[in-house]
This record gives C-alpha cells, sequence and structure tokens, in this order.
C-alpha cells in the first residue's frame, strides 16, 4: 500500500486558517527544550522554553504543544487551557503546577511526568481553584503533601491512566467545604505513597475510583468525615488493594461526621487491615461481589443488600482483644514515624495525629446503625 | 488528503496544528502516540457506503476557532475513531448522521462541548455505533446519544462524567428505534445519568445497563413516555443519586 508522508515544512498544506503568522489568530502554542521564552511561541519553529512562558502565551482554551523531552519547571495557570505532550516525550516537571481557575473553566494536562523530590515541594499539582481539571497519562512522584491536592469547593477533578508513587497522599481531595466537589479516578495506579493513594478528608466530596491499583501504600482508599455537613462517599469499582502497610480501605468519622466507602467488584487483599474503621458514622460496604483475603484484620463492616451488620466502631466484635491491641500499639509507632518526618505540612501532621488517635480510642458500637441491633455475620467473601 | 491514494495512509510525522480537512474516500490517518496532531477544525468525512476512513492519534481542540463538529460523520461507510482527544466545538465532538453509517471509537477522550457522540440520521435505516475504552467528560448536553433514527449503540469500559446527561435515547417514531447497551461503564457526578424519552405513539428509546456504576447523579435514570425504559441485567451499582434509581420494570436474564 502506498504511504503519503506529512511534514510541516516541506509537503502537503491542509490548512486554511492555521496562523502563519505571530500576529494571526492561533490556537496552540509550542513548548521545547530548544525553545526561548522571549517569543509567541506560536510556531513550531520558535518554541517557548517553560511550562510558564508558554502558559503565559497560549490562547484561552488553547492548547500547548511539547515538542520534545525536556524539563520544563512548575507554573501557576489562571484560565482554561491544554498542556498536551505526547507519549512519545518525556516532558519532566520538578515543581508544583499550580492550577488556580474560576468555576467554569477547564484545565487539562496530558503526558507530563513529574518528579519533586529533589526540591521537595508540597503538591504536585495544586488544584486551588474551583472549576474542572483533567490530569490524564501522567506521572506524579516525590510529592510531600499530595500528588494532586484539590481543595476548591465545587471542583471537579478527572484523573485517567495516570501513576502517583512516593508522595505522601496520591490524590487528597479536601477542601473544608460543605459544598461539594467531585473527583473521578480511572485506570490509574497508586504505589508506595507514604499515606493513602486516595485521600477524602475535610469536606462534602464523592470520589469514584474504577479499574486501579492501590499497593504498597501507607493505606489505600481513606474517608475522613469530622462534620454532618460534609460527608465524604467514596466508591470503589473493580480496583486491586494490596500490600498496604495499614489499612486496604479506612473510613474514619469523628463527632457527627459521615464516611462511608462503597466497594464493588474488587480485590482487598493482603493489607494490615482489610477495612478499618472508626467512629460511629463511618461505613465500608460492599455489593456482594468483592474478593477479600489475605489480609491480617478487618472484615467489611457492612454490605448493601447482603449484609445488615450494623455500622461503625473501630471495635468490630469480630476482632479478638489480641487484634485491638495490636491495632492500638500500631497506632502509636504510626504516630512515631508521622510526627518526627521532617518537612511534614501542618495538615499532614494533623491527620497523622487523627489516625493515631483513632486507634487509640477504642469505642463500643452503636446498635442498629443499619436499623438492626448489633447483628453481625462472621464471615463473607465479600 | 489529496495526494492520498484511495485506501492509502496518512502518516503524521511530527507535532503540529493541521487544520481541518473533508474526506471523501477510504484513507487512514495515522498519527503515532508520540506527536500531538492538533486539529483545531473541523474533520468532515464524507464517504460512500463501501468506503472506510480510520482516524487516528488525533487532538481535536475546536474552542479557540467555534466550529460547531469535531467530525462530521456525514457519509454512510465506516469511520473508526481512536486514540484521539475531542474537545471544544460548538456542538458535537462526533456527528454520526448518514443512514446506514457504522461509527467505532476506542480509546478516545471526549470533552468540553455540547454533545460527545450523536448517532441521528433521521432514518428509518439503522446505524450502529461502537464506544470502547473512552471517557466523556463536562458536556453540557450529553456524552452519548441516538436521538433522531434508527440507532444501535455500544458503550463498553467507559467513563461518563461531569456532564449535563451521560447517556441518552430518545426518539419520536416507531419506525425509528434507538437502543443503547451501557457495559462496564462508570456514570457518575451528570444531572442525569441515564435517560430514556419518547415523543410519538408506538416508539421506542431504551437503555440497557450491565456490570456499571452509576453514581451521584442528580437522576440516576430518567424515563419519560410510554415505550420508553432503562433496563438492568441484575449487576449494577447504582448509588448516592439524588432520584430516580430505579430501573425499568424486570430485571433482564444474564445468559
Amino acid at each position: 500500500m502506498k504511504r503519503v508522508s506529512l511534514h510541516l515544512v516541506a509537503g502537503i498544506v491542509f490548512s486554511l486558517l492555521v496562523a502563519t503568522r505571530a500576529s494571526a489568530q492561533v490556537a496552540r502554542v509550542f513548548l521545547a527544550g530548544t525553545g526561548n521564552d522571549a517569543g509567541d511561541c506560536s510556531n513550531q519553529a520558535t518554541p517557548c522554553r517553560s511550562l510558564q512562558g508558554t502558559v503565559n502565551q497560549c490562547p484561552v482554551d488553547g492548547e500547548i504543544i511539547i515538542l520534545d523531552n525536556g524539563g520544563y519547571g512548575g507554573a501557576t495557570i489562571t484560565k482554561s487551557l491544554t498542556v498536551d505532550a505526547s507519549a512519545g516525550v518525556v516532558a519532566f516537571i520538578a515543581r508544583t503546577i499550580t492550577v488556580t481557575i474560576g468555576a467554569t473553566d477547564k484545565v487539562v494536562l496530558r503526558g507530563l511526568s513529574m518528579n519533586g523530590v529533589v526540591f521537595g515541594d508540597a503538591d504536585g499539582i495544586a488544584f486551588t481553584g474551583g472549576g474542572t481539571l483533567v490530569v490524564e497519562n501522567s506521572i506524579v512522584a516525590g510529592f510531600t503533601t499530595a500528588g494532586i491536592d484539590q481543595v476548591a469547593a465545587g471542583s471537579n477533578l478527572i484523573v485517567n491512566n495516570c501513576g502517583f508513587r512516593n508522595n505522601s497522599a496520591g490524590v487528597l481531595n479536601s477542601t473544608f467545604s460543605d459544598t461539594n466537589s467531585n473527583t473521578v479516578i480511572e485506570n490509574s495506579r497508586f504505589e508506595h505513597n507514604t499515606a493513602f493513594g486516595v485521600d477524602a478528608e475535610h469536606g462534602t466530596t464523592n470520589v469514584s475510583i474504577r479499574n486501579s491499583v492501590l499497593a504498597n501504600n501507607f493505606g489505600g482508599v481513606y474517608a475522613f468525615s469530622a462534620s454532618q455537613t460534609q460527608p465524604v462517599l467514596i466508591v470503589v469499582d473493580t480496583c486491586t488493594i494490596a500490600h498496604n502497610s495499614s489499612a486496604g480501605t479506612d473510613a474514619d468519622a469523628v463527632a457527627a461526621g459521615i464516611a462511608t466507602i462503597r466497594v464493588t467488584n474488587s480485590t482487598v487483599d493482603h493489607n494490615t487491615y482489610g477495612m478499618f474503621l472508626n467512629g460511629a458514622g463511618a461505613a465500608i460496604q460492599s455489593y456482594g461481589n468483592n474478593r477479600v483475603t489475605a489480609n491480617t484484620n478487618g472484615r467489611p463492616s457492612s454490605a448493601i443488600g447482603v449484609y445488615t451488620i450494623s455500622k461503625g466502631g473501630v471495635h468490630d466484635t469480630s476482632l479478638s482483644p489480641d487484634c485491638r491491641r495490636i491495632c492500638f500499639l500500631f497506632c502509636r509507632r504510626y504516630q512515631r514515624f508521622g510526627a518526627g518526618g521532617p518537612g511534614l505540612s501542618h495538615r499532614n501532621r494533623k491527620r497523622r495525629r487523627r489516625l493515631y488517635e483513632s486507634g487509640h480510642t477504642v469505642s463500643q458500637p452503636p446498635g442498629g446503625g443499619d436499623g438492626l441491633p448489633g447483628q453481625r455475620r462472621d464471615h463473607h467473601p465479600g | 488528503m489529496t495526494a492520498c491514494p484511495v485506501n492509502g495512509e496518512i502518516i503524521i510525522l511530527d507535532n503540529g496544528g493541521y487544520g481541518g480537512a473533508t474526506i471523501t474516500k477510504s484513507l487512514t490517518v495515522n498519527a503515532s502516540a508520540g506527536v500531538v496532531a492538533f486539529i483545531a477544525r473541523t474533520i468532515t468525512v464524507n464517504i460512500a457506503s463501501t468506503d472506510k476512513v480510520v482516524l487516528r492519534g488525533l487532538s481535536l481542540n475546536g474552542k479557540v476557532f467555534g466550529d460547531i463538529k469535531g467530525i462530521a460523520f456525514t457519509g454512510g461507510g465506516t469511520l473508526v475513531v481512536e486514540n484521539s482527544v475531542i474537545a471544544g466545538f460548538g456542538d458535537q465532538g462526533i456527528a454520526q448522521s448518514a443512514a446506514g453509517s457504522n461509527l467505532i471509537v476506542s480509546n478516545s477522550e471526549i470533552r468540553n462541548q455540547d454533545v460527545g457522540i450523536q448517532n441521528a440520521s433521521s432514518s428509518d435505516t439503522n446505524s450502529n455505533t461502537v464506544i470502547e475504552n473512552s471517557r466523556f467528560e463536562y458536556l453540557n448536553s450529553y456524552g452519548v446519544g441516538g436521538n433522531g433514527g434508527t440507532a444501535n449503540i455500544s458503550i463498553r469500559n467507559s467513563a461518563l462524567a461531569n456532564n449535563n446527561m451521560s447517556v441518552f435515547a430518545y426518539t419520536s417514531s416507531q419506525t425509528r428505534p434507538v437502543l443503547i447497551v451501557v457495559d462496564t461503564c462508570t456514570i457518575a457526578h451528570n444531572n442525569r445519568g441515564t435517560d430514556a424519552e419518547t415523543g410519538g405513539a408506538g416508539a421506542s428509546a431504551t437503555i440497557r445497563v450491565t456490570n456499571s456504576t452509576i453514581y451521584h447523579n442528580g437522576d440516576g435514570m430518567f424515563i419519560s413516555g410510554a415505550g420508553a425504559a432503562i433496563e438492568s441485567y441484575g449487576n449494577n451499582r447504582v448509588t448516592a443519586n439524588t432520584n430516580g434509581s430505579t430501573f425499568s420494570g424486570t430485571v433482564l436474564p444474564l445468559q
């Protein structure tokens, strides 16, 4: 079969309206390691050099095309745009990208390789504004607070085909607001993060995680709520949650908080705790179609349509007294580890203290979290 | 495009903006994963019923110039779109409008316009759509819809989130039934997750859902009109929707 090669410089011209002069309207700008921020980046032959420089030149709703391998630095993004690095390019970013946009703005980040270990920044991507952020085909590693830190009330975060490793938290949703923020995670991997792979706390949020692996972290999935007006719900679908050193799934509710994790078609195996619960408003629920095996402790607290176990209480009556003592000792060990770590953010210290305190405080479950008095089943495959 | 032979292949060599085009013959456009093949204008695929066009690895973003459609599939025949991004157009990301046409979409991101993919041939003659491993995000009207003409659509292993509606089946004519099968999808954070509506006597608009998660929508299922149905195979997860969490009728049997 004959083939035709296409090249910008010598070849067939498709377009009628792609700009050929710097002053004409363009929909895309270029970024390359050989570039120079002095220009407007609109010509492939004269790209910009830094991500921030290119962000500045990119039109609203435009696209930044990263042409070659290189380190491009952090940036602050305050308008709708797309950053697009193809799979054939290592677009290396060692510093924080801050996305602080309006509620109707939309930012897409594709194909980035972020590694924050050397410079020690807190967040890989600090999503501090409302609006919608999509992160796909990217690696985010080595940041001391979170790979992605979603803090704005009413914001929407979509993560697809990403790897989060060696951060404190992989993806953190923490808005401190009654206004809901959404997170959708798909086809992603969370590996050896020193806190939780996915952490939703302190703010109303709805999180879904699908077709992802959370392994070898401190914990897999964490839901925390301290207020009835700030409930947290995480739906875990077709995931593998394995080899996490504390809990595969952890629901933590203090005061009148409501923290819920619902698990379907997933495998929770070989964690210290398959499910870890604290507080009357905490629940980890099953659709009856999971595989839960080889965890040292912790069975499901309740299940939708299958179980009628009452919710709540780290005091799971299925645990032996020895297990409760192990829980207390484990959390004491973690508190020492966490509090002594250099460079921890204030929020990280508060989070780790809370984990310690939740293990230290052993409470009786209330009667009938599902309206039934303390009923439980001894064993269920999930 | 003009220089490509019939059934030939266009290989996109490097990153760049390449503009819109009209395709009237069988060919393949192939951008490798190592290239950003940026297109800011409409691609029209107007081919004959025996022709086949494949578009691979394109990054379409229509926001700046405001074209209405990302890919206007106006002729019969078969169109395959894969490994592509289609965003920011005024109305549809992909508009499939020819009777008897076949659209196959794989591993693509469709976002930030009114409609993701529309199958609307205005014809009694069936048009097929197969969607796999794709994502439909923040679309102002709907993600995937069959809403004007006989259509059979399957959506598999995809995520449809933060849209107004995600899956939309509509017909006003008995001779133009619409059937959408949703398989192993996540439908979350939409105003309406699934929406089936009819507007005429004897009309049939059906969505069948298997192994999917319908979560945190305003309406998990919205059903309007006789002959409209959203049916379950009994193996879905429906949770945290404000309204409309009930499938139609009895559970379909797995076999």
